[in-house]
């Protein structure tokens, strides 16, 4: 039998070649990517930390145990602010120490607003899920709101006044810029349509109202608004002991249990801007909802931030999914990121049909008037 | 043509028939699956995207259809949805189906309308909605008329637009039912290429088959036919097959087995002829010689012996037990367990079997049986089976013995003629020394009164006493060697160095040169073995060629059963008819006065080499010079051994 000699020294060559490129193409791979959240996970407004935490880690879950090969692993991280600016860069750090997260996300505005130098050093994209307008949208480029736009959800309770023509009405203001911004959104309203207001200033921490409540009756205010957080809970029990029946308006956040408590039951009846699975793809959400409950055995206090939180972090881990088949070589990962974000058109979430604009804040998600019912129940007014 | 090509065709035709259909398929099935995954993923979600763009239009047309819908803030977020996110998308959409290649030119700039419209209707609706903000701007008279304008700019593009939208469905539904078709198309070519192609194989594969199996059965026939014949021993018909292929080949091979066989038969038959008159001849030899047969299976314990067998042990076959214990039986009691043991061994090491011991046969009379015997073993390296043979050494071990009684008959004869010289040698110095003296005194005391007659016999007398003392004492010095000497071990070159040391005035005086070599060590006696050298070598300078310078070489060689010394010399030479005299005692082969000696050196020398069971020789030429060579025996302490105890056994039976 003849037999066939081969110059293996080609052979050898070439399986080298293969396996070195193999390998090479292997550790150009990207295998992990770091999430973080700081969020309000104790002390006050709770309900717009924890459960979007455990809607961002619900949908981490998901995500790994779909993943398939050449698909990154993600990590999710949280960081607790207790809803003070001030803890928000720390936090940013510990998670960047500590985690070498690649995406913060970050509820509270005017965090968002404080960890914005060290993002764009750090080739961070920051996501805001909780709240848009207009402060944010002209942050540097790496920060992404997908959530609500909080000048358009206040708008509604500016309309609501209007059209159950009231004439004069007080507004208690909550010092941030997110409260600021909705009683903004709100006077906006009241100025065009010539109602009479007045902005009340309250401080962190204020427990007793009685003497703005005593000047707002004695000036005949038919009506109260409350854009702040559970402490206006007291103002509201204090208003309706002090003989005040005029209607209550609130923000986005009523669905704190201690805002109830702290209103010993004032808090019903009071009309408030809200988002829930009726105002976005009900199907989507109601199975996200199912899901929730039986990951973490409760309903979450409120649902909108939850619902946002959801989809935000999806939106993320649709382009995560993809890294390595998307992003270049050498491409630093926040401008892919960035890149990506941009390009999100009707992105079929449980909040609706979500499209990311050009200074990278969201806009599908429309929060509706809802009237406090009874304890951490809310029914949608019909108009 | 050969079986191998013929196979290698056929499958080659397979291969070739099955690779075409797989590409051609393969083909087939790329155009097809590049339809399909187009169709399922581009034009399919195209009509779906314009199924929902014609109903979001429809949609806002009727939520703007009344102010009332806009008051309502559930309207209005949908309303914004469509305008805000919707419109922006569907006009993206739209936008993106410019690069399908199928659409044609009149379509594309129909996209360009509807991105347009699509655009308007945006602008509008986001400024209707800014307008209409609450309920009090449906009671302000110049908002309404504004929305009234508004909302007149954008019924007429929504209408446009829905037509665009059926324009366009309309024409992908075409595009959709032309991929479709092209699908379906290509799905039937792949089931008729695998049809016919399959079709072609099978009956080219039919044809091959039959002309395959045909070329290979049919010879295999005659082979089967050829086989049998050979089977029944006929070898004559060669078998026929036709054609050029390997099972021809194999017919021919066949065939010239077939003739093999034939030769190898008759060669077989041959040499069992051969073998038999072998077998004869060797019977009859070991019935000349009286040597019996036997075999042993060790398995069955059977005992096998021919005839000749029961005469050397006396025993009648009748009486046969044909197991082992019939040969143990026959042994000499004291014989008995030895020669167990020893075949038990044989048996163990798989070793040959010889031994030597007696029978008794049933008259009580012993006889003496040498045996040979060998182990045979399987293929596993068992031992299975023994054979061998046996015959009776008694006449010739009575014959060997009273040789042997002989032997050393005489040897104690001459030892006895040996204390004999020794004893006459030594009394008659006494005589001689005595005639030695009174001659002298003659010589002093009358030798003035004698004539010269008398004192030339006085003088012949001295010289005659002279040479008999001479004699006398070279035969006690004969008589005297290896008496009392004791046997030891000798590193020779020192025996060598003693006797030369001896000999050296004899060296000096005749300028030779003495060339020793490495000698081996013996046992031996010291003394009579130096006596050796000293003749040797004094014979080889006294036997020397005045006109050369003598060269005396002294060699010794270790060989396995004795150790053996040679003297080399260049002198006069032996002549060759005198090898055999010259070691007997007083043998002269010159003139006294020639060379002086008694001539019983060398026969000190046979002396001395028997004493060492050894040997001694010379080869010489005359004129040339000699090589006495003499050896000494390595078993020389058992062949002493053996002597004591026969004069032992002699003493007690002479």
């Amino acid at each position: 039998m003849r037999t066939i000699e081969f110059n293996r020294l080609p052979w050898w060559l070439l399986s080298v070649m293969i396996i070195l490129s193999a390998w090479g193409c292997a550790t150009h791979d990207v295998e992990e990517v770091n999430i973080g959240f700081i969020a309000p996970l104790s002390t006050r407004a709770t309900d717009l930390g924890i459960a979007p935490a455990h809607a961002m880690e619900l949908a981490v879950k998901e995500y790994n145990a779909t993943r398939e090969t050449g698909e990154p692993l993600v990590n999710f991280y949280t960081a607790d602010d207790k809803w003070e600016k001030e803890l928000a860069l720390p936090q940013y750090q510990k998670l960047r120490r500590e985690h070498n997260i690649d995406v913060v996300f970050i509820s509270n505005t005017d965090g968002t607003v404080a960890i914005q130098d060290d993002i764009l050093k750090d080739g961070v994209i920051a996501i805001n899920p909780l709240n848009s307008d207009a402060l944010l949208s002209s942050m540097n480029k790496n920060t992404f709101k997908i959530a609500k736009q909080t000048e358009e959800a206040s708008a509604v309770i500016g309309i609501r006044i209007v059209d159950r023509d009231l004439k004069n009405v007080v507004i208690f203001n909550y010092p941030n810029d997110f409260m600021t911004r909705a009683t903004k959104s709100v006077t906006d309203i009241l100025d065009k349509d010539h109602v009479n207001y007045r902005i009340v200033k309250t401080q962190v921490g204020e427990v007793d109202y009685r003497d703005e409540l005593k000047r707002s009756m004695d000036d005949g205010a038919d009506g109260y608004v409350f854009f702040g957080y559970k402490n206006y809970g007291f103002a509201m029990k204090q208003a309706r002991d002090m003989g005040i029946d005029a209607p209550f308006f609130g923000s986005t956040v009523l669905m704190d249990p201690a805002y109830y408590e702290n209103s010993e039951g004032a808090i019903v009846g009071t009309e408030c801007s809200f988002f829930t699975q009726t105002d976005g793809n009900h199907v989507l959400a109601d199975e996200f909802l199912r899901k929730y409950r039986a990951e973490y055995g409760v309903n979450p206090p409120s649902i909108w931030p939850p619902l946002q939180a959801y989809d935000a972090m999806n939106i993320v881990l649709e382009q995560i999914r993809a890294i390595n088949k998307t992003k270049e070589k050498h491409e630093p990962f926040d401008d892919w990121l960035r890149k990506k974000l941009l390009e999100v058109s009707y992105y079929q979430g449980v909040c609706g049909n979500i499209s990311i604009n050009k200074d990278g804040a969201s806009e599908g998600i429309y929060f509706s008037l809802y009237r406090y019912k009874d304890r951490l129940e809310l029914e949608k007014v019909l108009d | 043509m050969r079986i191998s090509r013929l196979l290698i065709l056929g499958f080659g035709f397979f291969i070739v028939i099955l690779t075409l259909e797989i590409g051609l398929n393969q083909y087939i099935s790329k155009e097809a699956n590049d339809s399909f995954i187009e169709l399922r993923s581009k034009l399919q979600p195209t009509t779906v995207m314009l199924n929902r763009f014609s109903s979001v239009n429809r949609e806002f047309s009727l939520l703007i259809t009344q102010y009332s819908n806009v008051a309502s803030i559930r309207n209005r977020n949908r309303i914004k949805q469509i305008v805000e996110v919707d419109y922006d998308h569907f006009a993206t959409e739209i936008n993106e189906l410019r690069t399908f290649d199928e659409l044609p030119d009149e379509d594309v700039a129909l996209l360009n309308r509807m991105v347009g419209t699509t655009t308007r209707l945006r602008d509008n609706g986001q400024e209707l909605i800014q307008l209409m903000i609450s309920k009090r701007d449906f009671n302000d008279p110049v908002k309404l008329k504004k929305a009234d304008r508004i909302i007149a700019s954008i019924k007429p593009d929504q209408e446009a637009l829905n037509q665009m939208i059926n324009v366009l469905r309309y024409q992908f539904s075409k595009i959709i039912e032309a991929r479709q078709e092209m699908v379906a198309s290509e799905l039937n070519l792949i089931s008729k290429s695998i049809l016919i192609t399959g079709l072609i194989g099978i009956a080219l594969g039919i044809a091959i088959s039959i002309s395959i199996i045909r070329s290979i059965t049919n010879p295999i026939g005659q082979l089967e036919a050829g086989a049998l014949r050979v089977s029944a021993g006929n070898y004559s018909i060669p078998v026929k097959v036709g054609g050029d292929n390997e099972l021809t080949q194999l017919s021919e091979t066949f065939n010239r087995m077939m003739v093999d066989l034939q030769d190898l038969f008759k060669e077989i038959n041959e040499a069992k002829r051969e073998l038999k008159e072998e077998e004869d001849k060797l019977k009859m030899a070991l019935d000349a010689a009286e040597i019996g047969t036997w075999e042993w299976n060790l398995k069955t314990n059977e005992l096998r012996w021919d005839e000749l067998m029961f005469s050397l042990y006396g025993a009648d076959p009748k009486d046969f037990s044909g197991a082992y214990d019939a040969w143990t039986n026959g042994l000499h009691p004291e014989d008995r367990e030895r020669c167990e043991r020893e075949i038990n061994e044989a048996i163990e090491n798989r070793e040959p079997f010889i031994s030597n011991f007696r029978v008794v046969w049933p008259s009580g009379e012993v006889r003496f049986i040498r045996a040979i015997g060998k182990v045979s073993v399987n293929d596993e390296g068992v031992p299975v089976r023994m054979f061998g043979l046996n015959w009776d050494e008694t006449d010739e071990k009575k014959s060997r013995q009273a040789i042997e009684n002989y032997s050393h008959q005489l040897e104690k004869k001459n030892k006895e003629l040996n204390e004999f010289a020794y004893i006459a040698s030594h009394d008659l110095q006494e005589p001689i020394t005595t005639i030695t003296s009174f001659l002298e005194l003659m010589s002093l005391d009358y030798e003035s009164r004698l004539d010269d007659q008398g004192k030339e016999y006085i003088k012949l007398m001295k010289g005659s006493t002279e040479r008999a003392k001479q004699l006398v004492l070279d035969l006690l010095d004969y008589s005297r060697i290896g008496r009392n000497s004791k046997l030891e071990v000798l590193d020779l070159n020192e025996v060598v160095k003693d006797a030369l040391t001896d000999l050296s005035a004899s060296i000096r005086s005749a300028n030779a040169n003495i060339e020793v070599g490495d000698l081996p060590s013996a046992t031996g006696y010291a003394s009579a073995l130096r006596t050796m050298f000293q003749n040797l070598i004094g014979n080889a300078l006294k036997f020397r060629r005045m006109e050369i310078k003598p060269v005396v070489t002294i060699t010794g060689v270790d060989k396995e059963d004795r150790v053996e010394i040679s003297i080399t010399d260049n002198g006069i030479g032996i002549d060759r008819k005198h090898f055999d005299k010259i070691f007997a005692v007083f043998r002269r082969l010159h003139l006294r006065t020639e060379y002086e000696g008694t001539g019983i050196g060398l026969a000190h020398c046979k002396k001395v080499a028997d004493m060492h069971d050894g040997e001694i020789w010379v080869e010489s030429e005359v004129g040339e010079g000699s090589t006495f060579t003499f050896t000494i025996s390595k078993k020389l302490q058992e062949h002493i051994e053996g002597i004591a105890t026969a004069d032992d056994q002699l003493g007690t039976t002479t």
